[in-house]
């Protein structure tokens, strides 16, 4: 397991400000699928035993929907553990250097990514849509000088909040570390 | 011509195995990349709980039927005996 204290590449007095995970509606969504998944059996046993009851007590037909019902079981609660797996994999880690962005794709898949604060360049939080405003929940982009992809902190409680942690954080680490130490200066093109 | 009736039990085994390698492969993902936090423990134990107790339970539920029975092809239909065509009210 990763220890909060010990980071990997843990520079001298770095330390853990934000720990952050995707809001706790996502971790609802999991539930109420998987909550509807685990009575659907219930439901279509009720229809079967008013429609045909014999099918209960049929001799093949009985043990073969108890061994379906069995195996439906087992497989609802194996994809609900891997979809909480992948929720308490999604994690952002925010230090006084640097932000570290761990990302879980399903159970093979895995993206671990971080980015020097005294690289940033800009950061924008976004908040959609009715219960994204109501339950304060949305993105963080962290956008460096580097041409790469925007850096992405997906459905965190909060967003602006974050936001400006992250740019107090990041103004702070500039002026220590002297203007901006990681970025590449651009090259002047001669006329 | 008849089918003994453990014969479904063969697509369980299969769904058991499959799905205890799953839950072997997001135990591991939690102890090998989730951050020492609390949570991540009780987790696992709820998985391993959980599933315990769905397998013990379906075991159960198995248990009392006579698997070593067979079955006659013609009988798997279950109205073919009992009741004839419909006569939709004719």
């Amino acid at each position: 397991m990763m220890d909060l204290k010990t980071l990997p590449n843990c520079l001298p007095n770095e330390k853990v400000v934000l720990f952050l995970r995707r809001h706790w509606i996502d971790l609802l969504r999991i539930f109420f699928l998987s909550g509807f998944l685990f009575i659907l059996p219930i439901i279509v046993g009720v229809l079967v035993e008013l429609g045909n009851p014999e099918l209960i007590v049929h001799a093949f037909w009985g043990p073969a929907l108890t061994v379906a019902l069995f195996a439906y079981l087992l497989i609802v609660l194996v994809l609900t553990f891997t979809e909480l797996t992948d929720y308490w994999l999604d994690v952002w880690i925010v230090t006084t250097e640097r932000i570290i962005n761990t990302e879980q794709h399903g159970l093979f898949n895995r993206v671990i990514s971080e980015v020097y604060l005294s690289q940033i360049q800009d950061v924008t939080s976004e908040t959609k849509g009715y219960l994204a405003t109501f339950l304060t929940f949305g993105n963080v982009f962290v956008q460096t000088a580097a041409e790469r992809e925007r850096f992405q902190f997906k459905n965190i409680d909060n967003p602006d909040d974050v936001k400006i942690a992250i740019t107090g954080l990041a103004k702070t680490c500039k002026t220590s570390h002297g203007h901006e130490a990681h970025q590449e200066t651009p090259k002047k093109i001669a006329p | 011509m008849e089918i003994p009736l453990w014969i479904i039990l063969v697509p369980l085994a299969i769904v058991v195995a499959l799905t205890a390698l799953f839950l072997f492969f997001n135990v591991f993902h939690l102890a090998r990349y989730g951050v020492a936090h609390r949570g991540t423990v009780p987790l696992i134990l709820v998985y391993l709980v959980s599933y315990a107790f769905v397998l013990v339970v379906g075991v159960g539920a198995l248990g009392s039927v006579l698997w070593t029975r067979t079955i006659p092809l013609g009988d798997l239909l279950p109205f073919s005996s009992s009741r004839g065509s419909p006569s939709f009210g004719l």
